[in-house]
Formats: C-alpha cells, sequence, structure tokens
C-alpha cells in the first residue's frame, strides 16, 4: 500500500471536517476524491501531505508511519489549486527550488540540476519558456510548472487540490487528458481533489466521494456511476430525476396523482423517493407496459444527445435523454403527449436525508 | 510625442496639470529658491563653504548615522511587523498603537527623553557604561534617536504586504522541501523586498533631515557629533544665510541621489512583474 489513512478526524472549532476517514491508495494508482465544497476533501489531501496536522488518527506512506512527520519530510508532490508558484523566480528556477534547497549532501550539482529541470520542463512541454515568470505564462502553462515543481523532488506521490478548477472549460479538459497519459507515463500514485463529478470519473481509478467530513462511498468509476451506494452519491454524480413515491398493495405510483409504475425493480414500504437517470427513461408514442403519459416541455438539441423536458401528469418535472436517430424517428414537437417508460430505477430508504 | 493614451478613466490632462501645478507649488518652488539663494555667495565661496572641514565632517555624520539606522530598522522594523501580522497575543492592539508614536510625538520631547535614558548616569547608559560603551553625546546615540523616529516607516510599509502573503506559497516551499530560513530568505524576502526598500528609504528621509531629537543627545561637537541640519541652524542664526543654503543645497543633491538609485533598484527587484 503507498497510502494509508486511519481513523483520522480533524475539526476546525466546532466544525468537523473529517470525521473517522480511513482510506487506503495502492501503489501507482489515480484517486480521486470527489465531493461538494466543505465536504472534507481538500482537508484531508492537506492531512496526507502533511499540510495540516490531524486531530487523530493516523497516516502511512510506504509502510512509514508518517503521522507526526513534516510536510517538508514526506516528499509529496503538492500541487494547487491557484499554483503557488514563486513569482519572483523565473519558470527554471521554480522547477528548480525543491533541488536547491536541499542539504548540501544531498544536492544535485549545478548541472545536473540543469539537466534535471530541462527534463522536466520538455515532460510539461514548456522547455521554450524556461526564461519567462509566472507572470508572463497562461493559466493552464502555470500549473504545469506547478507540476514540473513538484515533480523536480521525486515526490513518493502527487497531490493535488482542484488542479484545473481556475481554467476554463476548453484547457480544463486538455490539461486533464494530458495529465493521464503523464500519468500512464510515470505510473505514480495520485490523488487528486475535484468537485467536478465528470473529472473524477474520467481520470480516477478509484474515486473516493465525500460528504460532511465522511466518505459516503469508495469505487471505480463505473461502481460509482452504475452502483451508487446512496441517495447522495446517486444525487451528486450527474443529472438525476428524483420523484416522490408511494406503494399501494403490490403498486408503486410515482407522484400525487398516481402514476403506475412497474414493481419489477423490488420497491417496498420505506422507499419514498426514487431516482431516474435521463437516459434511462424511454419515450414511445405508443402506449407500453407500465408506461406513464407525460407532456413535452422543452426540446434542447444541440450536443450529442438530445435532452427532453417532460412534465409528467402528476406535475413533476423530469428530463430525458435519446439519441439524435431516436429523436428524428420519433420527430417530438414540443407540447405533444407522449408515453415514458423507465429502464431502470434506484431507490434508497426513506428515512435518509441529505 | 504623444503622452496621452485612450483610458476609460477620464481626466488625464486635468490631473496631470494639476498634480504638476502642486508639486510645483509644494516642493519645487521653495527648493528651487534655496538653490537661487546658494547662487549668490559665487562658485569660489561655495566651494570653500562646503569643503570645510566642519561641514563635510557634519555631512558624513549625518548621511552615515541616517545609514545605520535605516539599517537597523529595516532589521527590526520587518521583525515587528512580522509578529505583528503573523502572530495574535494579548495587548497585540496596544503593541500596534505603540509603533505610531514616534510618528505623533513631538521630536523635541522624544530627545529629551532619550537623552535623560542615555546620558551617563541614565538607566540605559549606566549599564552601557558598565560595558565601557557610550552612547549620549557620540554618533551612537545620534543613531539611537535616528532609530526611534524612523521605525514606524519600515513597519507601516512592510505590514500590508506580508498580510497579503498567500499562505499557499509558503506552503509550496515547505512541500518542495524547505526549512523555515529558506522559505524565509528565497521566497518570503524577495516578495517583501520592493516594500522594505520604500520603509528604509522613508526611514533614511527623514532621519537626514532630522533635528529635533538629535540635537539634544547629540551633545553637537564641532567635527565629532554636530549633524548637518543643526550646522544650517547655526548658520542661520548668525545671519549666513547664502552659507546655510550651500549645505542645505548639498544634503538635497546628495539626498536626491541615494533616493533616486534606491528607487532604481526597488525597480530591478520588481522586475519580475513587468511584462
Amino acid at each position: 500500500m503507498s497510502i494509508q489513512v486511519f481513523d483520522v478526524t480533524k475539526k476546525f472549532d466546532d466544525f468537523t471536517a473529517l470525521q473517522n476517514i480511513s482510506l487506503e491508495v495502492a501503489e501507482g494508482e489515480r484517486v480521486a476524491l470527489l465531493g461538494p465544497s466543505g465536504s472534507g476533501k481538500t482537508t484531508l489531501l492537506r492531512v496526507i501531505s502533511g499540510l495540516e496536522p490531524a486531530d487523530s488518527g493516523r497516516v502511512v506512506i510506504r509502510g512509514n508511519e508518517m503521522t507526526d512527520e513534516k510536510v517538508s519530510d514526506r516528499k509529496v508532490g503538492f500541487v494547487f489549486q491557484h499554483y503557488a508558484l514563486f513569482r519572483h523566480m523565473s519558470v527554471f528556477e521554480n522547477v528548480a527550488f525543491g533541488l536547491r534547497v536541499r542539504s548540501k549532501s544531498e544536492r544535485p550539482g549545478n548541472a545536473d540540476i540543469k539537466k534535471r529541470v530541462l527534463e522536466l520542463l520538455k515532460l510539461v512541454r514548456l522547455d521554450s519558456m524556461a526564461s519567462r515568470y509566472p507572470s508572463q505564462l497562461s493559466g493552464g502553462q502555470r500549473q504545469r510548472v506547478a507540476l514540473a515543481r513538484a515533480l523536480a523532488i521525486e515526490p513518493n506521490m502527487l497531490l493535488l487540490d482542484e488542479p484545473f478548477g481556475a481554467l476554463d472549460a476548453k484547457v480544463r479538459r486538455e490539461l486533464r487528458q494530458w495529465l493521464r497519459e503523464l500519468h500512464d507515463k510515470l505510473g505514480m500514485t495520485s490523488i487528486f481533489v475535484t468537485h467536478d463529478q465528470e473529472e473524477a470519473l474520467e481520470l480516477a481509478d478509484r474515486v473516493v466521494v465525500m460528504n460532511r467530513g465522511r466518505i459516503e462511498q469508495i469505487g471505480t468509476p463505473d461502481e460509482i456511476y452504475h452502483h451508487p451506494a446512496n441517495e447522495f452519491v446517486c444525487e451528486f454524480l450527474g443529472n438525476v430525476n428524483f420523484f416522490h413515491c408511494r406503494l399501494e398493495g403490490e403498486k408503486v405510483y410515482l407522484g400525487n396523482t398516481g402514476v403506475r409504475i412497474s414493481d419489477k425493480f423490488g420497491l417496498d414500504s420505506k422507499h419514498n423517493k426514487v431516482y431516474i437517470r435521463p437516459h434511462r427513461l424511454e419515450i414511445s408514442r405508443v402506449p407500453a407496459e407500465d408506461s406513464f403519459g407525460a407532456t413535452i416541455r422543452l426540446i434542447h438539441s444541440a450536443g450529442p444527445l438530445v435532452r427532453v423536458e417532460i412534465e409528467v401528469h402528476s406535475g413533476e418535472r423530469a428530463s430525458v435523454e435519446l439519441s439524435q436517430e431516436r429523436f428524428c424517428e420519433l420527430d417530438l414537437k414540443k407540447g405533444e403527449a407522449v408515453y415514458v417508460v423507465a429502464k431502470e430505477i434506484r431507490a434508497y430508504p426513506g428515512d435518509y436525508s441529505i | 510625442m504623444k503622452f496621452k493614451r485612450h483610458s476609460v478613466i477620464p481626466g488625464f490632462g486635468f490631473t496631470l496639470g494639476f498634480t504638476l501645478t502642486y508639486l510645483s507649488l509644494i516642493v519645487l518652488i521653495p527648493l528651487s529658491l534655496l538653490f537661487l539663494k546658494a547662487t549668490t555667495l559665487g562658485w569660489e565661496h561655495f566651494w570653500h563653504t562646503v569643503v570645510s572641514a566642519r561641514v563635510l565632517a557634519s555631512l558624513r555624520l549625518s548621511f552615515g548615522t541616517a545609514l545605520a539606522s535605516a539599517l537597523v530598522n529595516a532589521v527590526f522594523g520587518l521583525l515587528v511587523a512580522w509578529v505583528l501580522v503573523r502572530y495574535d497575543f494579548p495587548g497585540k492592539k496596544i503593541v500596534d498603537a505603540l509603533v505610531d508614536l514616534p510618528f505623533a510625538l513631538p521630536t523635541a520631547v522624544a530627545g529629551i527623553a532619550l537623552t535623560t535614558l542615555y546620558a551617563p548616569h541614565g538607566w540605559m547608559g549606566r549599564l552601557l557604561a558598565g560595558l565601557g560603551i557610550k552612547a549620549a553625546f557620540t554618533p551612537l546615540g545620534i543613531t539611537l534617536a535616528l532609530i526611534f523616529i524612523g521605525l514606524p516607516f519600515v513597519v507601516r510599509t512592510v505590514e500590508p504586504i506580508l498580510q497579503d502573503f498567500e499562505k499557499e506559497i509558503e506552503e509550496a516551499a515547505f512541500s518542495l522541501g524547505a526549512n523555515r530560513w529558506q522559505t524565509f530568505c528565497k521566497v518570503i524576502l524577495p516578495a517583501i523586498l520592493p516594500a522594505l526598500l520604500t520603509g528604509c528609504a522613508m526611514a533614511f528621509s527623514r532621519a537626514v533631515g532630522e533635528y529635533g531629537s538629535v540635537v539634544f543627545i547629540a551633545g553637537n561637537m564641532p567635527l565629532k557629533t554636530e549633524i548637518a541640519p543643526l550646522l544650517i541652524m547655526t548658520k542661520l542664526e548668525q545671519y549666513d544665510y547664502a552659507g546655510a543654503t550651500a549645505i542645505a543645497g548639498v544634503m538635497l543633491v546628495i539626498s536626491f541621489l541615494l533616493l533616486f538609485a534606491t528607487h532604481l533598484f526597488q525597480a530591478w527587484t520588481r522586475q519580475y512583474e513587468r511584462v
């Protein structure tokens, strides 16, 4: 195991940022800490790095007890959301910093430092920018300098705090792809914090979903997306339609006016809410078994998928996603009455609250 | 040549005109009159006045002690600012207010208080005498008085910069393996250096012209502890107005050159900001 966190708790005055968190990360694994703001994900990252001491619990890195070690002794490559570059140093000196501050016996010679830094700058594709100052770089370039700087110390692992948070969408996507390639090349254990579920699902081997200082679920992106452990994870990951429901006899009814849906989903009396992903709802022109009536309210057809907003007869709104082909085939128009079938329903015990 | 560039902020012409008029009235006209008066001496007489042993000694003393006090203030003013920004302790507000006192106190009061303290029989003077150090009536005493009046400049210019310094940048340095000393020298100090220089330059300029607090503790022995501003006063009292303005003119030129050099150096320390 590369990183082990045992039962870590951290409080800021009255606010509990982390509550009995335990986590194991394997060598070479890419883990995303995903959650809304205030969920404790950044605090967990800082506790692992040593930037923040835990109130209780232990941190073990590569089998070495690190709980009381300072950040400078943990050899972690930390990448900050706002880059935290040294403004008065050139790109070259920023990357060289970690090597230059080593004690005399460990410090490489000037020629070696130069070689290392230029290698790293080539790796992050900034070798032509070595003599520039951070203020002369774009956001994406600055973040790459920050990454090269973190890699210069040959860290045990990379910790990235919302690494793409301050960048615009296009740069973000490019940098994400580039980071994944880089990671595959280096094979370094890395943990990154994000509040963007798409980013987490795309980049991580495993996703840790956090909420209110606790871990809600740990799993591969597939597990998290297709088998969310609870309501919170289900709602946090991607668009989802939410319905109140009630059980009468053997039948489950959606909403207030009693739209009957199939009982094959194994719902029982303790469920009073259901979740249906937009692409798991199907629209048809003719009624089928377990279909319910709905009216089309809005159509967004720009994009790979067509999103149709429907109003169920009970008054509840929902969105449906379908392919462009299917959309053309059905020839849907705003205001039309259609039939909808749910292909998959998730339900959680009703007493759960978010 | 066209100075005016298009800008959404209006009033360039008006504000520039106002600034030039204002500076002329407040600074340039009085100073040029000073030089005008000095020219009534004639070149030979001017030169004779300026290079006399007594004047040279006083200039050396004034600029030397001012420089020493500015350097001491740079170190300890930075320390005070650091403590005020970084730490919370009981009575912090009071300490904060104390820093400004040298601004508010009439300088003569400060001078008399310091003289009483550091005179051979004063509290501190006795202690120092035990160590074989004589403070009052020596350049050391003058430097002490100048440190006193210059302290707020450094503290107040460095404080806001330290306050704005991002915690993350320090954390980045630590995470890269730097210890506290390396982080301070290589990361924090370069960031506050421009402000520190400004504070030092202000403390230095104030110290060069300081009169009230120094005359009491200096002892005012010609060639030894007589500062240039006092020499100017002495000349004025002897109705040697032209002689007084000659010394003043020399002081002004030296001060101007030193401040200009400081600004150039400061611009150099901030070159990374120019894109």
